[in-house]
């Protein structure tokens, strides 16, 4: 399992260069917004020096001609700095937003390409946190960071050159207390980190926790577990307080120090630069301007560890993020991919053993053959692999050993997506997508027509009710289809499958929730649809499958019998038994077999 | 600030009253800590000042003097401002704690009903980024805008000394603020709103699409879903811009208008100065005090930007709590309540009419039924009739109207809540497993501790156990959301035991055999006689073999009970629904085909 651990490093250059990749389209926007924001520093140096001319050439000496145009001059550079700070803000917002979309939407297409035994063993919770949180932990460092820290940094350098040029003496003195700095930053780094990581673990957790209590909300109602749920929610939630609480601390400790190390630079050049200056050793003038340097110094520096808050944000959420983009668990169309005009339906397992986990086998030497056009059931008991069947069929997992053949051709040779085209699967569990009934039976399609999904819905015995719903085909439903029944909600999952109009359908417990009578009515329309597809259909009530070629008997993961029924029944294995139990009464009625 | 809009700000942030009460004393020390530290930042260039006018005198005891008090003052600011950033954010994040833990009582508390309309991914979008928005409005945006009153608060007196006219004129352009304030925060309210809402969107979308991957993928899907997600996306990045156009324009706005406060200054102070009306050294103390207030100003900006968005989604935290379940509890209300009783399970249903609250159609009309304690009942009926929906009244998932629905005698709206569901025990006709392992769902619902055998006993009844053994841990084994990792009959089984741990007296069972062989549920159904005897059951089937054997069964059609009576019974009825159900499970044509 992909945990929501990460090293908590705030700076990773391998990390660093990828996500810089994500900038590389905008580098234009850095360059704009880099220049806009000199530009705007120029015009905020100017604003002081234009106020020392008005005191040292017309204030002082009085003299007010002339006074009117500088005055006029200063309102043009402040209204330069406004455009120019709107600009950086505004460019710097814009190419940070659009590497989030294209990040969220790199995420998202990953996503779609991951098999699913990734979505068997990552909560949907935390995928959706990669594509929103995470990358919105990215929003400062793209907008306010990357800009500002180049300006942080140029600043800091700039004042360290300025010091030394103007008296190297002070400015090694005044340097004196870096290592004391340095020491300070690094321990509360590594403070901060630490603080950081457990902060997010625990956000972490709050929100799978949330998801799931939200997902299973009737349970929790249904079994008076509102307490048990509260505890426990409040237990990560005081967690995540505590954690908060603790780096507070370090923060709260941090900013106060730096801004004392600061103070003791200043002191040190007062005292010692004040008594240089008594001696005559140094100007008065440069004495002032170390002042004005040093409280200019300290700024960028606190500023750049908040900065450095946003780095490690936003390092771990690349790193999370990356983590995503990394995993190679796609399952691959091969490169020199078959894709054929039409699928004549042919289908073959030889010899196929599967498990989900390594240490248990579902299937074990799995050998079938269905000829096209043949109709055929899987009956068994349940965990008996019938779905993991279907599964493998989908290519929704490969199989460990042996060899999947569609029209002769290996399943890992075929293009995945002309495959899955081609197979009408109607799964166990129903999935409904918020959106209309019209959307949710085309499933997207462009420009459906209506007259397919109406017929579609009609063969499946949709319409009664769908027509009895407000608006028809165009009743919103909601994300869990939550105001159908849920016998009602198979049948759209079913509709959906008949609007495809496969060449292969799939039909596992496709109308396990649909009374006799609408399945009756399904067969009979099914006979005249799927004519002559190949068809793989999962059921439990043999009455369901009465209408099939040959019967497919599971037992453990094994092939136990085969046959047509009555083959089956002369047997008298396990599917005779099957029948016995769902029959056994109706021999007084039936007195036929 | 306008009063009425002060009153109707004031108003908006009211929900958070109750959050700050608690903290009220910690409250007032953390502001008096930002008074302190934010005072002495204003006393810092003073010293500064004597020191360097003590190295024009050649003081060096004025010096020494000096720069030990720097060291003293930065020591107890420093002091003061720990103290300040600890208490005031502490506060903020045992605020955020509370919220959610409220929020998350609240939401424990809301019907199914809302759970059926609301989007998870949109729940979960409030409780996450909207509530830090709101954190953010209650920690720094507290702290920044009272170092910004303290300044104002300690120069504008100075100013005002020196001379008042022309602290009135520094002060005009923030007169601006106030008057562009009330257009600007409803713009950035509206749309820091708009980009929460498209925040919600987004995290629904992806929520839906990995939720239902499996036919995202089988239906080739994929294309479609990234151009849907892209056009949400796209939503969001223009939604955004939307906002930064006007809440980036804050910041520069700020910074233009200390300009323009500078500007004024210069002018009219350098005339002032010109004529004699000034002196030049007051004119100095002037611009340093503009000076700074240069930072407090500026982060007015920035101080409300954060407040008007930690507003907008504290507006849509507070849709969340202002939803009221429209279940109310008996033992809630406080009416006197009778003492905690044994319920025996006798089930009534009286001319029960019921439909969706919000949907005009009826689903059930007119149904009475009388189940004695201990009787088996089974329901029938087409897809869509009503069978799930009569099962839920009884633990009033939904309200039924009262009088309609009642337990030995009693109207089941009349009942404690927990009391009511501690005696119902519910397979519903979905199976929900939490991502824990098999022991923790199936003893779900116990509040105390199970023996391993009890919980054994209950999954040899429910058909699990040897499914169980096969697994590499037994009932150890952890499963993987909703249980993905179980077979679709597994799943069943285990919703099945967590019900029947519970041992109550009246158990309800939504069409728990669907994916179970015929095989395993004979198993189960001859196992569970033994337990149902003396609990009164309701079991919903498509299945003849399944009813069949129940004291009584009752079709449901179209809402309405049409068939009741033994199998025998309603099988003698050869135009019934229950007879043509039989006959449509029988095998005949294909028999008569074979032989
Ligand atoms: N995603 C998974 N990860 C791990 N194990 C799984 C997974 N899905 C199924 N299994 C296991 O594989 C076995 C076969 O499951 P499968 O779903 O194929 O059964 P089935 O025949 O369809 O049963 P049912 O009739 O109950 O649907 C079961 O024991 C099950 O626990
Ligand atoms: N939450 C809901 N809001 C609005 N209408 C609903 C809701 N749940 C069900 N319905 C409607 O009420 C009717 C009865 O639904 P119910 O779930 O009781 O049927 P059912 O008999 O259990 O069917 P099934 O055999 O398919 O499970 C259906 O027409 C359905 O569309
Ligand atoms: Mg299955
Ligand atoms: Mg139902």
């Amino acid at each position: 399992m992909v945990e929501d651990e990460f090293t908590g490093k705030a700076y990773d250059t391998r990390l660093a260069r990828r996500l810089f990749g994500f900038l590389r389209p905008y580098r234009h926007y850095i360059l704009m917004a880099t220049l806009a924001l000199l530009a705007s520093s120029a015009c905020q140096l100017a604003g002081p020096y234009l106020v020392k001319v008005a005191l040292d050439k017309y204030i002082t000496p009085g003299k007010l001609d002339g006074f009117g145009i500088l005055l006029w001059t200063y309102f043009a550079v402040i209204s330069l700095d406004f455009l120019f700070r709107f600009a950086q803000i505004y460019l710097t917002n814009y190419l940070g937003q659009k590497s989030m979309y294209d990040l969220r939407m790199a995420l998202f297409r990953h996503l779609q390409k991951l098999s699913l035994s990734f979505f068997d063993r990552n909560p949907v919770g935390r995928l959706v946190t990669r594509a929103t949180t995470d990358v919105e932990a990215l929003n400062q460092l793209f907008s306010t960071g990357l800009v500002t820290v180049i300006g942080d940094l140029a600043m800091i350098i700039g004042i360290m050159a300025a010091m030394l040029w103007l008296s190297p003496k002070l400015a090694l003195v005044t340097f004196s207390i870096l290592p004391v700095l340095l020491a300070v930053t690094f321990y509360f780094r590594r403070k901060m980190r630490e603080g950081f990581r457990l902060v997010r673990t625990r956000i972490a957790r709050i929100n799978s926790f949330l998801q799931e209590a939200l997902s299973g909300m009737m349970t929790i109602q249904l079994f008076n577990r509102q307490q048990k749920s509260r505890s426990d929610f409040d237990k990560l939630n005081l967690d995540h307080m505590q954690a908060h609480i603790q780096t507070i601390f370090y923060y709260a400790l941090f900013y106060p120090l730096i801004d004392m190390i600061a103070a003791v630079s200043m002191a040190i050049i007062i005292w010692y630069g004040g008594l240089r200056a008594m001696d005559g050793a140094l100007t008065f003038g440069v004495l002032v301007a170390f002042i004005q340097y040093v409280e200019k110094f300290y700024k960028p520096i606190s500023d750049l560890s908040e900065k450095y808050n946003i780095f490690q944000a936003a390092m771990a959420a690349s790193e999370r993020i990356f983590g995503l983009l990394d995993t190679r668990e796609s399952i691959e169309s091969s490169s020199h991919s078959v894709y054929r005009d039409r699928l004549n339906g042919s289908v073959a397992f030889r010899d196929v053993c599967f498990s989900y986990n390594q240490d248990e086998p579902v299937l074990k030497g799995v050998s079938f053959e269905v000829l096209p056009g043949e109709k055929i059931a899987i009956v068994g008991a349940t965990g008996a692999g019938k779905t993991t069947i279907i599964n493998l069929l989908c290519r929704f997992y490969d199989p460990q050993q042996g060899e999947i053949l569609i029209d002769g051709v290996d399943l890992r040779e075929l293009d995945k997506t002309w495959l899955r085209s081609n197979i009408g699967l109607a799964l166990q569990d129903v999935t409904i997508f918020s959106g209309t009934v019209k959307n949710n039976i085309a499933l997207g399609r462009e420009n459906p027509s209506l007259k397919r999904i109406t017929a579609a819905a009609d063969a499946v015995g949709a319409m009664d009710f769908i027509e009895k719903l407000p608006g028809g085909f165009d009743h919103l439903l909601t994300e869990r289809g939550s105001n159908l029944s849920t016998g009602q909600r198979q049948l759209l999952s079913f509709a959906r499958v008949m609007y495809k109009n496969p060449r292969i359908l799939v039909l596992d417990e496709a109308t396990s929730s649909v009374d006799s009578h609408t399945e009756h009515l399904i067969q009979q329309a099914l006979e005249r649809l799927i004519a002559r597809r190949t068809s793989l259909i999962v059921a439990h009530r043999l009455s369901t499958i009465r209408h099939v070629d040959r019967i497919i008997v599971m037992h453990h993961g094994r092939i136990a019998e085969t046959g047509t029924h009555r083959e089956l029944l002369a047997r008298r294995g396990i599917y005779f038994n099957l029948y016995q139990l769902q029959y056994k009464d109706q021999e007084i009625t039936v007195p036929g077999e | 600030m306008a009063r009425k809009s002060l009153g109707g700000f004031i108003r908006s942030l009211r929900p958070l009253k109750k959050y700050l009460a608690a903290h009220r004393r910690m409250f007032l020390v953390g502001l008096a800590c930002a008074f302190l530290t934010n005072s002495l930042g204003m006393v810092f260039p003073l010293v500064i000042k004597s020191g360097v006018d003590s190295i024009g005198a050649s003081r060096r005891t004025g010096l020494l003097l000096s720069v030990a008090l720097l060291i003293a003052i930065k020591l107890v600011q420093g002091l003061f401002r720990f103290l300040m950033r600890r208490i005031l954010i502490g506060i903020s994040r045992k605020m955020e704690y509370k919220i959610r833990a409220d929020l998350f009582e609240h939401l424990q508390g809301l019907p199914l009903s809302f759970y059926q309309r609301s989007r998870v991914g949109d729940i979960m979008s409030r409780a996450t980024n909207d509530l830090n928005e709101v954190r953010m409005l209650l920690g720094p945006a507290i702290m920044y805008s009272f170092q910004t009153a303290v300044t104002v608060l300690f120069a504008l007196p100075v100013m005002a000394y020196i001379d008042l006219k022309l602290t009135v004129l520094a002060f005009l352009p923030l007169a601006l603020v106030s008057l562009s304030y009330k257009k600007v925060g409803r713009m950035i309210h509206e749309r820091s709103m708009q980009v929460q809402r498209s925040l919600s969107d987004i995290t629904a979308k992806a929520q839906e699409n990995v939720a239902g991957i499996r036919v995202v993928k089988s239906f080739t899907r994929e294309r479609q879903e990234i151009e849907h997600f892209d056009k949400l996306n796209r939503d969001y990045l223009r939604l955004n811009m939307d906002l930064i156009k006007v809440s980036g324009l804050l910041f520069p706005f700020m910074s233009f208008l200390s300009g323009l406060t500078s500007l004024i200054m210069l002018g009219y102070g350098g005339l002032l100065v010109s004529r004699g009306t000034i002196t030049l050294g007051d004119f100095t103390a002037f611009f340093i005090y503009l000076a700074m207030m240069y930072w407090p100003m500026i982060s007015i900006g920035f101080v409300l930007n954060v407040i008007q968005r930690g507003r907008a989604s504290l507006d849509r935290i507070m849709e969340l709590f202002n939803t009221r379940s429209d279940i109310t509890d008996v033992a809630a209300s406080g009416a006197a309540v009778p003492g905690p009783r044994r319920i025996e399970g006798r089930l009534s249903f009286r001319r029960l009419d019921f439909s969706y609250p919000g949907w005009a159609a009826g689903v059930l009309k007119e149904v009475s039924l009388e189940l004695e304690q201990g009787e088996t009942l089974a329901l029938v009926g087409p897809v869509g009739s009503g069978k799930s929906t009569l099962l839920s009244l009884i633990p009033r998932l939904y309200d039924p109207p009262p009088g309609t629905v009642l337990i030995d005698g009693t109207d089941v709206r009349e009942l404690p809540l927990e009391e009511l569901r501690r005696s119902v025990a519910m397979v519903p006709q979905d199976s929900f497993l939490f991502s824990e392992s098999i022991r923790e769902n199936v003893i779900y619902g116990l509040d105390r501790q199970a023996a391993e055998e009890e919980i054994i006993k209950v999954v040899k009844t429910a058909g699990l156990y040897n499914d169980i053994q096969q697994l590499p841990n037994g009932l150890d084994t952890l499963l993987g959301e909703r249980g993905i990792n179980l077979s679709g009959g597994q799943k069943q089984r285990t919703s099945l035991s967590r019900a029947l741990i519970v041992d109550a007296p009246v158990l309800l069972l939504d069409d728990c055999f669907s994916s179970v062989d015929t095989h395993t549920e004979e198993a189960i159904l001859g196992a569970l006689r033994g337990y149902t005897r003396g609990r009164t059951t309701i079991m919903v089937s498509h299945r003849i073999s399944t009813v069949k054997s129940a004291d009584r069964i009752a079709v449901i059609q179209d809402g309405r009970i049409t068939q009741l009576g033994s199998h025998s019974r309603l099988l003698e009825d050869e135009t019934g629904y229950y007879a043509s159900l039989y006959e449509k499970q029988l095998l005949r044509e294909k028999i008569e085909r074979i032989s």
